[in-house]
């Protein structure tokens, strides 16, 4: 099962964490993006197990996946 | 240089910190506090701030972030960053630096509030009497990010 998770606005719409059943083989944050509405590319980073991770990488079935909208510290 | 990063999840005393940040220091010592406000941009009353984190990486942002610094020369750098419910009045933020001279510990400790602004794994609410809302960095805080470009 792969632990999807998410923050800010982002979690008051899906929750913090979602669990996916994803095949054996995996598949892409593209894919993982695919299954949610809003996660827009172009503001949205993706963490792999806490580390950035590009479009094509690979999630496979225990990974941990963060999605992260644009920060606002200080 | 000595870093000290840390994620305060409960409400803390700047005062205290840059008393013990000047005990550790020599030269010039340079400090910020940032408080929540009791009021949004357009005026309208906030009952309180809600700083969304990362259980993890939060952490280890601030870690880098402080850490840079070193490009300034500076001896010590010290951050402390809310996370949680925050109450008006209450600190959010706190950034000193110590250097031999005065120029390094300024330019570090604006640099780092920059850098925090945009760069430091936070997620920021207003709750307010006219409803909730996200912040997000403005263009002003991008420009101010970039100007310790290259």
């Amino acid at each position: 099962m792969a632990r999807i998770a998410f923050y800010g606005r982002l979690a008051e719409r899906f929750g913090r964490e979602v669990v996916l059943d994803l095949p054996d083989e995996g598949c892409t944050v593209a894919d993982l993006r695919a299954c949610f509405e809003a996660l827009d590319a172009a503001t949205i980073r993706a963490c792999v197990n806490d580390e950035m991770a590009g479009e094509q990488a690979l999630v496979r079935p225990d990974d941990r996946v963060d999605f992260l909208p644009p920060l606002s510290g200080g | 240089m000595r870093v000290d990063a840390r994620l305060a999840h409960e409400p803390f005393a700047p005062e205290q910190e840059l008393a013990g940040f000047i005990a550790e220091g020599t030269g010039a010592i340079a400090s910020f506090t940032g408080l929540a406000r009791p009021t949004t941009k357009e005026g309208m009353p906030i009952h309180r701030l809600f700083l969304d984190h990362h259980s993890r990486l939060t952490q280890r942002s601030l870690n880098d972030i402080a850490a840079s610094a070193e490009r300034f020369g500076v001896e010590a750098v010290r951050v402390v960053h809310r996370c949680g419910e925050i109450a008006p009045g209450e600190a959010i933020v706190f950034v000193a630096a110590a250097a031999a001279h005065r120029r390094a510990a300024f330019d570090a400790v604006d640099y780092l509030m920059d850098r925090l602004k945009t760069d430091a794994l936070f997620w920021k609410r207003e709750d307010g009497v006219d409803g909730s809302r996200w912040i997000e960095p403005t263009e002003a805080d991008r420009a101010d990010r970039a100007r310790w470009s290259g």
